[in-house]
């Protein structure tokens, strides 16, 4: 840890502390009533819960409905993740290696999927499929998702190569390696903790993601977040909350790890 | 070892900036040669265009005679040191070495014995397992000469290895480049804005200046026989004047000053051509190196006559020779006050001005008999004969 610093006694700077506090209670406090609430036996959420029970864990784990939304949601994530990651690779590369005419326009354009509302996406998607004769399958979900998710992988890649310089890549080239050779050898050993970090927020956001999920396959393919939402819309099981503490303890998890990863490059 | 030619080489970048502008250069076989130049003269550029990282617009690179214009980086067999070193840090000190010997598809075992002898050779036997940032900068230094030498390479080139080091270890590392240098007899080229650098290495200096080179030649006809202003400015410290040409006799010319002092020098280099008359009234600049001037205690020389000269923007023909000519050398002295008197250890440093305002630099040795002035006091300056040079403006 670095050092705390001088506690001064000053009200901007207790307020600020203060504040602090409160931001962090915003935060968290909802997420701690959730984790209370599905350990509530009975069939309706409550808070307090009245007893504990793992019921709705059980459920969670055991009720094919939820299982198969659980197995879709990491299908579609990991190989949306994987696509994405390959996407945002090709495109950081191209942009800040080996340069093409409008180069900076076509980054705009790998960004746009960020700035647009998700709905907007979801309805492209679902008129492109539908156009071209595809609907409603989980492949269709993995193109779209790792699109909507490709900025990500692209800013923390093409951060990496910034990072690396290209110093690195012209003496290896000096000392005889091809560019292919120098991809291998150099560039890509150098960044590989942004793209795995790149990979795993990839990864993260998918599983997330429930408008274009839904969009696109919502009636065909249910992943996680449908099965909860629509859960919701019928009943008020504590299950949502067991599957929601599960996914947030999953996700805390993978940050965690791409954390690490970005930050630890080499030393 | 090959020799290099640039030849007309020219390169604009896409705003439209010359950054080389028709060099033409040979730079020896195992010759040491620096080009030497502020930032933006093209210097880098043109040590990029001999690694393959730039092509020129027009003209050739030649290496050992061969037209390599067009040849990639990776078939040029250049060896070079960036500014950043740029060793790869997710390796070793030893795959950093092998690495360009393994990609000439060297057998490890003979790639690493080889690697282990250039690692010797900079000193640094038993750092093989090291990562390169668990070594100090100049460990990073020797290990970057290693790396670019191991391949054996026809040319080796520097991109101003040395600007982050501090002034002791740059002077160390200096030396040992040197003599690494002169031990493989191998062509080198080197970058730098440090005249110093330059010189202290260098078998020729290059100075360049907006694309352009303005001089070739070893240091010391660099230093003592400046081609142009620029170069006369840039390569060591010197007193420059502004002036017009008095006249010229015998092996000297007579400039009057701005200021209305007299000064002789000799006459600008005609790099063989044959030498052109300078007519009386032709502006030129005439620089006197600050070692080159010698104080002394006015009225001491009972040369104050020249004082009625202040301010007078000279026209050669207003004041003409009668009053001025005195001196053997054919200057009389120009007055000056004493406004800081620096000791820098093996020289001392006079700074002083003239009545016009223009500041003069005045050094002596360590040893050498300093005039007794000190700040405040008025003096008068004089050049030591034949070390004034006119230079065309």
């Amino acid at each position: 840890m670095s050092g705390r610093g001088l506690r001064y006694r000053d009200p901007v700077v207790w307020s600020v502390r203060a504040a602090f506090w409160i931001v962090l209670a915003f935060l968290g406090v909802p997420l701690l009533i959730l984790a209370a609430v599905s350990f509530h036996p009975g069939r309706f959420m409550t808070f307090p819960p009245q007893g504990f029970s793992l019921r709705w864990y059980e459920t969670l784990f055991t009720n094919s409905q939820w299982t198969d939304a659980i197995r879709n949601s990491l299908v579609v994530a990991f190989a949306s993740a994987l696509l994405a990651t390959a996407m945002a690779l090709i495109l950081a590369l191209v942009l800040d290696r080996y340069p093409v005419r409008f180069g900076a326009v076509f980054r705009q354009l790998g960004m746009l999927p960020l700035f647009l509302p998700p709905v907007i996406m979801g309805v492209a998607y679902v008129s492109f499929f539908y156009a071209i004769g595809f609907s409603g399958r989980i492949e269709n979900l993995i193109i779209a998702h790792a699109v909507f998710n490709a900025p990500f992988p692209l800013m923390l890649i093409s951060a990496g190569l910034g990072k690396v310089g290209k110093e690195l890549e012209e003496s290896a080239m000096n000392l005889g390696a091809r560019p292919g050779v120098v991809l291998r050898t150099v560039t890509l050993p150098l960044i590989r903790a942004d793209v795995f970090a790149g990979a795993l927020l990839a990864f993260i956001l998918s599983l997330n993601e429930y408008i274009v999920a839904f969009l696109v396959a919502g009636f065909t393919v249910v992943t996680l977040p449908i099965e909860l939402f629509a859960s919701l819309r019928y009943s008020y099981s504590p299950v949502i909350a067991a599957a929601s503490v599960v996914f947030i303890l999953g996700t805390a998890v993978l940050v965690a790890v791409a954390d690490r990863m970005a930050g630890g490059l080499w030393d | 070892m090959s020799r290099v030619d640039l030849v007309q080489v020219t390169k604009t970048y896409p705003g439209g900036v010359k950054a080389v502008d028709g060099v033409s250069l040979t730079v020896e076989a195992g010759e040491f040669m620096t080009l030497l130049g502020p930032s933006g003269c093209g210097k880098t550029t043109s040590l990029r265009m001999i690694a393959g990282f730039e092509q020129p617009d027009s003209g050739q690179v030649l290496i050992g005679g061969k037209d390599v214009t067009r040849v990639p980086p990776y078939e040029r067999d250049t060896g070079m040191v960036f500014q950043s070193l740029a060793l790869f840090p997710h390796m070793s000190v030893l795959d950093n070495v092998m690495y360009g010997l393994r990609m000439r598809r060297v057998p490890r075992p003979e790639a690493e014995a080889r690697a282990k002898e250039m690692l010797a050779l900079v000193q640094l036997a038993g750092y093989e397992q090291r990562r390169p940032h668990q070594l100090s900068g100049g460990q990073r230094q020797r290990v970057a000469f290693a790396r670019a030498l191991a391949v054996n390479p026809s040319i080796f080139l520097l991109d101003e290895p040395f600007a982050a080091l501090d002034a002791k270890l740059r002077d160390e590392l200096q030396v040992e480049l040197r003599r690494l240098q002169q031990r493989l007899r191998i062509t080198t080229v080197f970058v730098t804005h440090n005249q110093r650098e330059a010189m202290t290495l260098s078998d020729r200096v290059a100075v360049m200046r907006d694309g352009r080179v303005e001089q070739v030649g070893t240091p010391q006809e660099v230093y003592e026989e400046p081609a142009t202003v620029f170069v006369a400015g840039f390569v060591g410290m010197t007193n420059l004047f502004k002036g017009h040409v008095v006249a010229q006799d015998g092996g000297f010319v007579r400039v009057r000053t701005a200021e209305g002092f007299e000064i002789a020098g000799r006459p600008p280099r005609t790099n063989g051509a044959p030498p052109q008359a300078l007519a009386p009234g032709q502006p030129v600049t005439v620089s006197v190196r600050p070692e080159a001037l010698r104080l002394v205690q006015a009225g001491a020389a009972g040369a104050v006559g020249e004082a009625g000269a202040v301010g007078e923007a000279g026209t050669p023909t207003a004041r003409e020779s009668g009053e001025a000519a005195g001196e053997s050398n054919g200057t009389g002295g120009i007055p000056v006050r004493v406004d800081m008197v620096r000791f820098v250890g093996e020289l001392v440093e006079y700074h002083l001005f003239t009545p016009g305002g223009q500041e003069i630099l005045c050094t002596y040795q360590r040893g050498q008999a300093a005039p007794a002035v000190g700040q405040g006091a008025q003096a008068l300056v004089r050049v030591e004969p034949g070390e004034a040079r006119v230079l065309w403006q």
